[in-house]
C-alpha cells in the first residue's frame, strides 16, 4: 500500500513509501485526494501540468502537495488516474514537474467530501531508502489540518 | 498516535506547572491544568511543542498552555506567547491556519419556553439557518460573490465592511474585540490564490468544527455581570463558529514557505519546522502581520455576515419583533501588537493566542463602557452535547497570560478513533434524545464531532476559575445546532 493513514488528534497524516522518490510523491498526491473524498467523476478529464520547487524533499513535498490542494480547492481539479512527475536537483533546492489529469467537478456539486485546509510541515519527512526503516524503499510522512 | 513527551512538568500548584528552562529554551513552559490533565498529557507531546515555543527569540515571559491544550502544529492549540515588538518574532505556526477562527454570541430577546411554545419553531428556525448560512465543505455564496476590490476592502476595513452594507448595526462593532477591524491590514500582498479562496466565502460557515448553535442560558453564577452582558435564565442564544474559511488557509500556506526561508537566513533554529518565523521588523515579519491582519480583518466581516442570515433567518420564522443582538466576538487563533506591563514597564508585545481567546479584566482602555465593570465576555464553547459557558475576564489574566484565556473543550479523540466510535451509532438521535436537534450537511463530519470526541469544557473552566483567569458568568446548553 503506498500510503497509509494515521490518527492526529485534530487531523489526519500518511504514511508514504515508493520505489522512487518519484513514485512517492505521485502516490502522495493519490493519498491526499483519497483523504478528500472519493466521488462520482465525471467523464473526460483536463490536462494537468505544474512545477513546484523546494529547499529540500521535505519541503518539495508540501509544496507539491499544497499546489495540488489549490486546485482543487479553487477550480474543482480532482486528480485522478496515473501521476508522471520527474524531480531534479539544482543549487537553489528540488524542483519537481508534474503530468496528470484531473476531473473538473463544479464547485456547487453536494458532495460529502472532506475538507482539508493545508498541508504541513508538521514532522514532515521524506527519506531515501538507506536512512528508511526497513531500507527497501522511499518513505515519508506528512500531515494536513482538516 | 500517542508518544510520550520529552519535556516534564512539576507541579506549582493545582492548576500550574512549570516546564523548566533547559537546553535552548529561552524561558519557561507554563501550563494551566490539574493533576488529571497532567496525567492525560504525559501521553501527548502537546508539552515538548510548548517548550518548542520557548526555544522562540525575543519571547517575554513563558511560553505558556491553557487547559484546553492539545497537539498543533508548531504551536501546540491553547498555546499563547507573547515576543517583543523589537526583537522578537512573528510565527504563522503561533495563529494557525484558521486565521481568526473565532466565536460570537448573539442573545435573542425571545426565552427557550417561549420558543417551546411551538414545538415546531425550532425545526423551523434551524432550517432556515441552514438555507441561510452555507455550510459544508467548500461553502460558498453565489449571491456574495466579491471582486478584487470589494475583496481588498473587507481586509482593510473587517466587519466595518458588512455594517457598511447594511449587515449589521454599528453596536455590533463596540461588541466585538477590536471592534471587529485591526489595523495595519495590507491588501496587496496575499497571493492571487488567497483572493480566489476568498472571494465567494463570505457568509459561510465551512466544515470540521465550525458550526450555528442555538442554545438557552441554564444556569447563572454571576448574576449582575449575566444582567450586563444581556443574558439571564433561559435566554435563547445563538453561537456562531467559524474563522476566515479558505483565504486565511491560503495565507497561512503562503507565508509558511516564505518563513521557512526567512528563519534560515536570519539563523533562527528551529525546533520543530512549523515554528518557522521571522524578527518582527523583518520585511517578512512585516509582510505576514500585514497579511494575517487583512485575512483576520475577513474573519471579523464572515462572522458579522452570518450574523446578518442569521438576524434574517430568525426575522422569517420567529417574526420581526424578535431582537437578535450581539452579546460580543472573540478570535482565538491571531497574533496581534499590544502593550502589557512586564515588570512594572509598559512593553509592546505582539501576542500570539493559537486555540486561546483574549480576556481583558474590568477597566481595561478596551472594553465597551457596558462591559467597563464586568470584564470582557469570554466565550468557551463546549461540545454539542453538554453546555458551553460565558466568562468575564478577571485580573490574573492581565499579570500572568497577557489578558489571555482558554478558547474550548479541547478534543479527546482523534477524528478517525471518533469515527470508529460512532460506527453503528445514530448520532443524530442520539443527540435528538439529549434534547438537541442537529441540522448537518455530513454524517461524517457530525460523527468526527460527536460530544464525546471533545473533552468537558467544565474541566477546563474549572481551571481558568481555579487561577483567577476568568469566572463564569453563565452557562448555555445546546437546543439545535447547524454543522458543515
Amino acid at each position: 500500500m503506498p500510503y497509509t493513514v494515521i490518527e492526529h488528534t485534530a487531523d489526519v497524516g500518511l504514511d508514504l513509501e515508493g520505489d522512487s522518490l518519484e513514485l512517492l510523491l505521485a502516490d502522495a498526491i493519490k493519498g491526499l485526494f483519497h483523504l478528500i473524498g472519493t466521488p462520482p467523476l465525471p467523464p473526460g478529464t483536463q490536462s494537468q501540468r505544474w512545477t513546484c520547487s523546494g529547499l529540500d524533499l521535505e519541503d518539495l513535498l508540501v509544496r507539491l502537495l499544497a499546489e495540488a490542494l489549490a486546485r482543487w480547492c479553487i477550480d474543482g481539479h480532482y486528480l485522478a488516474g496515473p501521476l508522471a512527475i520527474v524531480v531534479h536537483r539544482d543549487a537553489s533546492g528540488w524542483q519537481a514537474e508534474v503530468d496528470g489529469a484531473a476531473h473538473p467537478l463544479p464547485r456547487d456539486l453536494d458532495l460529502d467530501l472532506t475538507e482539508v485546509k493545508a498541508v504541513t510541515y508538521h514532522r514532515v519527512q521524506v527519506l531515501p531508502p538507506e536512512d528508511a526503516a526497513p531500507a527497501d524503499k522511499w518513505r515519508g510522512r506528512v500531515f494536513f489540518d482538516l | 498516535m500517542p508518544e510520550r513527551a520529552k519535556y516534564s512538568a512539576e507541579p506549582i500548584d493545582d492548576c500550574r506547572w512549570r516546564i523548566a528552562k533547559r537546553g535552548a529554551m529561552r524561558t519557561d513552559g507554563l501550563i494551566f491544568a490539574n493533576a488529571a490533565m497532567m496525567e492525560a498529557m504525559r501521553q501527548d507531546p502537546c508539552l515538548d511543542q510548548v517548550a518548542n515555543v520557548a526555544h522562540l527569540p525575543g519571547i517575554v515571559g513563558s511560553a505558556m498552555a491553557m487547559p484546553d491544550i492539545h497537539w498543533g502544529y508548531g504551536f501546540p492549540i491553547g498555546g499563547v506567547a507573547a515576543f517583543d515588538a523589537d526583537d522578537g518574532v512573528i510565527s504563522p505556526g503561533g495563529v494557525g491556519y484558521d486565521i481568526n477562527c473565532g466565536v460570537r454570541l448573539l442573545r435573542t430577546s425571545l426565552t427557550r419556553t417561549q420558543l417551546n411554545q411551538d414545538p415546531a419553531l425550532l425545526g423551523a428556525l434551524l432550517d432556515a439557518l441552514y438555507a441561510h448560512v452555507p455550510s459544508g465543505v467548500g461553502s460558498a455564496r453565489r449571491d456574495l460573490t466579491l471582486g478584487p476590490k470589494a475583496l481588498s476592502q473587507v481586509m482593510v476595513q473587517g466587519a466595518a465592511w458588512a455594517v457598511a452594507q447594511g449587515m449589521g448595526e454599528a453596536a455590533d462593532l463596540d461588541h466585538c474585540e477590536s471592534r471587529g477591524t485591526l489595523p495595519g491590514a495590507d491588501p496587496q500582498i496575499p497571493s492571487k490564490r488567497a483572493y480566489e479562496r476568498g472571494r465567494d466565502q463570505l457568509g459561510t460557515l465551512g466544515s470540521g468544527n465550525h458550526f450555528c448553535e442555538i442554545g438557552w442560558v441554564d444556569a447563572v453564577f454571576d448574576a449582575a455581570t449575566a444582567q450586563s452582558f444581556g443574558l439571564a435564565m433561559d435566554t435563547l442564544t445563538i453561537f456562531i463558529h467559524t474563522g476566515s474559511r479558505g483565504l486565511g488557509y491560503q495565507v497561512c500556506d503562503d507565508h509558511l514557505a516564505t518563513m521557512i526561508k526567512a528563519a534560515s537566513r536570519y539563523a533562527i533554529t528551529l525546533p520543530d519546522r512549523q515554528l518557522c518565523c521571522a524578527p518582527l521588523g523583518s520585511p517578512e515579519g512585516r509582510a505576514y502581520l500585514a497579511t494575517m491582519t487583512a485575512a483576520a480583518n475577513f474573519a471579523f466581516a464572515n462572522r458579522q455576515v452570518i450574523t446578518h442570515q442569521v438576524r434574517q433567518a430568525c426575522s422569517d420564522v420567529l417574526g420581526p419583533s424578535v431582537k437578535v443582538d450581539l452579546v460580543y466576538d472573540v478570535a482565538h487563533n491571531i497574533a496581534k501588537m499590544e502593550r502589557h506591563l512586564v515588570d512594572g514597564a509598559s512593553r509592546r508585545l505582539c501576542v500570539h493566542r493559537k486555540g486561546a481567546t483574549r480576556a481583558l479584566p474590568p477597566h481595561h482602555p478596551e472594553l465597551p463602557p457596558g462591559y467597563a465593570t464586568t470584564g470582557q465576555p469570554v466565550l468557551v464553547p463546549g461540545d454539542m452535547g453538554r453546555y458551553s459557558y460565558v466568562l468575564a475576564g478577571c485580573a490574573a489574566a492581565a499579570t500572568e497570560t497577557f489578558t489571555s484565556c482558554c478558547h474550548g473543550a479541547g478534543r479527546l479523540l482523534s477524528r478517525s478513533a471518533a469515527l470508529k466510535a460512532a460506527k453503528g451509532r445514530k448520532i443524530t438521535e442520539e443527540l435528538s434524545a439529549r434534547g438537541v436537534t442537529v441540522r448537518a450537511y455530513s454524517h461524517k463530519t457530525l460523527a468526527e464531532e460527536m460530544p464525546a470526541a471533545y473533552k468537558d469544557v467544565a474541566h477546563v473552566v474549572d481551571v481558568v476559575e481555579a487561577a483567577g483567569i476568568a469566572r463564569r458568568v453563565v452557562r448555555l446548553r445546546p437546543l439545535g445546532v447547524v454543522k458543515g
